[in-house]
């Protein structure tokens, strides 16, 4: 009797292993997409992927890929060919280029590239496809007067009370400095030193009894819906799209945005590469990009574009030259270098008590 | 007698034998994918093989170099040989990423000098000046150094970062200035949050258990169903409703806001107050229920016997009393104060960023920047914490003449 539970159970653990390994996506030969796990992954859906499928009847699928490049790197190593193309964020784009797994693209395959001209690296590894900016949002129904500069954030006697930050040191960091008075093209000189580090890190030491940090913008939008802070660090297309569909009045801080642009990069050793270039010519087009833009206030890099945004969007855009000459961009080669060094000092720093 | 005796021996190994196979399946299930996978991860805080592989003969080169020395002029040659050797930049990422760790910068350094190498013709004929020509930074011994370092094949970066400390180039261990540090403070953090956990688990556990251990049977049902009631709720579910109950606009904040206690809203929710009360709650049955076990088996007529031979209240529960619950205030403390160490999604949903700790920097390191050497040392740093702990608790306990859990 012992022995045939013995048996059953060795049958069982057998069975489970089996299913564990048949249970292994099965691969497509269309076309594969990882995005981000965002709105920003859904308005894709809806205004390039699904009409792409239409018009060409290619099998693609909308797979989502998780935070951080290394996250990207351990499921391209993994499994390749899982993924033909990756959203990425400007620093993922530059160190998948440096590291190979990211290939080159000929731009000239790309039709009306040349119209990227709103913001664009010239990476070569990466077509870009949205940007969007770190701002200063808070409630106007919960508010006085309200804040105007990254210095209004530290400012916890005229406005008591905790703020949201992004549990990243990338951008915040740079906003550390401009509240401590550094102008905004010295931002990167100054940071490039260790005592511009230890500059931007006593300025968040001062902030720090008064910070909730969220990993995810949509809590920063949750936590200034409850009043559970009075401020936060957030996203400026956010604020819009929250405003729109929750029926909220933040307002945000336009002076010295930090600007970060979003990109499609081309997997190296893709199997499906001239799918992959059919759907970049398709989300470069100025009407789908513009149905991102509309779908998210997120600014699309491409100026003709422009011409198919709704028009009340326009104002709160990043791209809007008013907000735009105000806006430090994000120096994602400084944060390939940086990163590791600086988030372990951040993370470490963070959880200290 | 002596046939006896073998005969004896022979069946208790045979009875041993036939226990032995009725367990192997388990064992060989937990070495599979419990052991196996541990020991393998926990390995990567020692192993370091990456640099030598990419760069083998600059490995070599600079194997009998040291600190203060002027560097062989072999190293240039060899690395600018690793570095035309790499057919793909894939090949020297791992290498790349692991000198980026202790040295900032070094990332870019090697995949941009084999960049501009690939292109270059005949690159071996001066490789000192070519390199520097390249990088200024091929001129500073600091990455050669790190290099050096790195060499592996087994090293001691990941565990030294784990507790703050590095080790210079000259081959000395220094700590961590504190305005750059540190993972001592998280770890310092995880252990208070535990303790103080335990302890109110304690504090809340100890009268609950003693009074459904004195009460009739079906006030006990009662109460032992009270304990139990939240283990049908998701832990999710709970950890979330703290999360609405303890809000500036929460309920707790509306009912002391409505009965005066307090002129504004507390801030309850992102700090320290709400993991612990929310720890509390996930983990008191774990208290409530070893201390019910033994208080259930501790006659009433102890104490009745300690009181009659003059013991004040106070000291027949000292002497009498807490000796015999002991076990199960061990156990009790132990569960609870283990599964502290442990908890990830608490602190991560309901505490700040102080509360974070050790298992938020290990999951942050396995899955966002992929430092799997660093996650695997702060893993050896809190199992070997937990063994620690678990050690104190049975000297302690034995010390007493007593032993977990058994009598």
């Amino acid at each position: 009797m012992k022995l045939t539970t013995n048996k059953a159970l060795i049958g069982l653990y057998l069975a489970a292993s089996t299913i564990l390994i048949l249970s292994s996506p099965a691969r497509s030969d269309g076309l594969s997409l990882a995005l981000f796990t965002s709105p920003l992954g859904e308005v894709l859906k809806t205004a390039a992927i699904e009409p792409f499928r239409e018009v060409t009847k290619i099998d693609v699928k909308a797979d989502n890929r998780d935070w951080g490049i290394g996250a990207v790197r351990a499921k391209i190593e993994s499994d390749s060919g899982v993924w033909d193309l990756v959203t990425v964020e400007d620093a993922e784009a530059i160190q998948g280029c440096d590291e190979g797994y990211f290939a080159k693209i000929d731009k000239s395959k790309i039709a009306g590239l040349e119209d990227f001209d709103l913001m664009d690296d010239k990476l070569e590894c990466a077509v870009p496809f949205v940007f969007y900016g770190t701002v200063l949002a808070y409630d106007k129904a919960r508010i006085g007067d309200e804040p105007t500069s990254w210095a209004d954030l530290w400012d916890v006697k005229k406005w008591p009370g905790r703020r949201g930050m992004n549990k990243t040191p990338m951008a915040t960091l740079e906003l550390a400095l401009m509240a401590d008075g550094v102008e905004r093209d010295q931002v990167y000189a100054v940071l490039a030193t260790p005592e511009g580090v230890d500059r931007a890190f006593k300025k968040l030491d001062e902030l720090k009894p008064n910070i909730v940090w969220w990993q995810n913008p949509g809590q920063s939008r949750q936590m200034l819906a409850a009043g559970e802070i009075v401020m936060s660090v957030t996203y400026d297309n956010g604020i819009r799209f929250f405003n729109k569909t929750q029926g909220t009045n933040f307002g945000l801080v336009r002076s010295n945005t930090i600007t970060h642009v979003n990109y499609w990069a081309l997997v190296e050793g893709s199997k499906n590469v001239d799918n992959a270039y059919a759907f970049l010519n398709y989300a470069a087009k100025p009407e789908v990009q513009a149905a991102v833009t509309n779908g998210l206030a997120i600014s699309t890099p491409n100026r003709k574009a422009m011409d198919f945004v709704q028009s009340d969007l326009k104002p709160f855009l990043t791209s809007n030259p008013n907000n735009l000459k105000e806006s430090l961009k994000l120096d994602p080669q400084f944060w390939v270098d940086n990163y590791d060094a600086l988030s372990q000092r951040f993370d470490a720093w963070v959880s200290a008590g | 007698m002596p046939n006896i005796a073998r005969d004896q021996a022979r069946s208790e190994r045979a009875a041993k034998f036939r226990a032995l196979m009725l367990v192997v399946p388990i064992l060989l299930f937990l070495l599979v994918v419990f052991i196996g996978p541990v020991v393998k991860l926990l390995s990567r805080s020692v192993d370091d093989r990456d640099v030598a592989s990419a760069l083998p003969q600059t490995a070599q080169a600079l194997a009998e170099w040291r600190w203060g020395t002027p560097l062989p002029d072999a190293a240039y040659g060899a690395m600018v040989g690793d570095l035309r050797a790499a057919s793909t930049p894939a090949n020297l990422a791992p290498a790349a990423g692991r000198l980026n760790y202790s040295l900032p910068g070094m990332r870019a350094l090697l995949m941009t000098t084999r960049t501009k190498l690939q292109a270059l013709d005949r690159p071996e004929a001066d490789p000192k000046s070519i390199l520097i020509s390249l990088s200024a930074k091929w001129a500073e011994p600091a990455t050669w150094a790190n290099i050096r370092q790195a060499a592996g094949p087994i090293t001691d970066f990941y565990l030294l970062t784990a507790v703050d400390l590095k080790r210079d180039f000259d081959g000395s261990i220094a700590r961590v200035p504190p305005s750059q540090s540190s993972f001592l403070p998280s770890i310092r953090t995880t252990f208070v949050i535990a303790f103080t956990v335990t302890l109110l688990a304690i504090v809340f556990g100890f009268p609950f258990a003693y009074l459904m251990a004195s009460a009739t049977e079906r006030v006990a049902g009662i109460m032992m169903f009270v304990v139990l009631l939240p283990f049908l709720t998701a832990t999710m579910v709970r950890i979330l409703a703290w999360g609405i109950l303890l809000g500036r606009e929460g309920v707790i904040n509306y009912g002391l806001l409505s009965s005066g206690l307090v002129d504004g809203p507390l801030d309850l929710l992102y700090n320290r107050t709400a993991v612990n009360i929310a720890l509390l709650h996930i983990f008191v049955p774990y208290m409530i229920l070893p201390l019910y076990s033994v208080m259930k088996t501790v006659p009433l007529s102890h104490m009745r016997a300690a009181a009659s031979l003059g013991a004040p209240p106070f000291t027949a529960f000292r002497r009498v009393y807490l000796p015999q619950i002991a076990p199960g205030l061990a156990a009790g403390s132990l569960l609870v104060f283990i599964q502290c160490l442990g908890v990830f999604v608490v602190p991560a949903i309901l505490g700040g960023a102080q509360e974070q700790g050790l298992p938020s920097l290990i999951a942050h390191y396995v899955n966002k920047t992929l430092n799997w050497g660093l996650a695997a040392a702060l893993s050896v740093i809190l199992l070997v914490s937990v063994y620690l702990v678990y050690w104190l608790f049975v000297t302690l306990t034995k010390s007493a003449s007593l032993s977990l859990g058994t009598r």
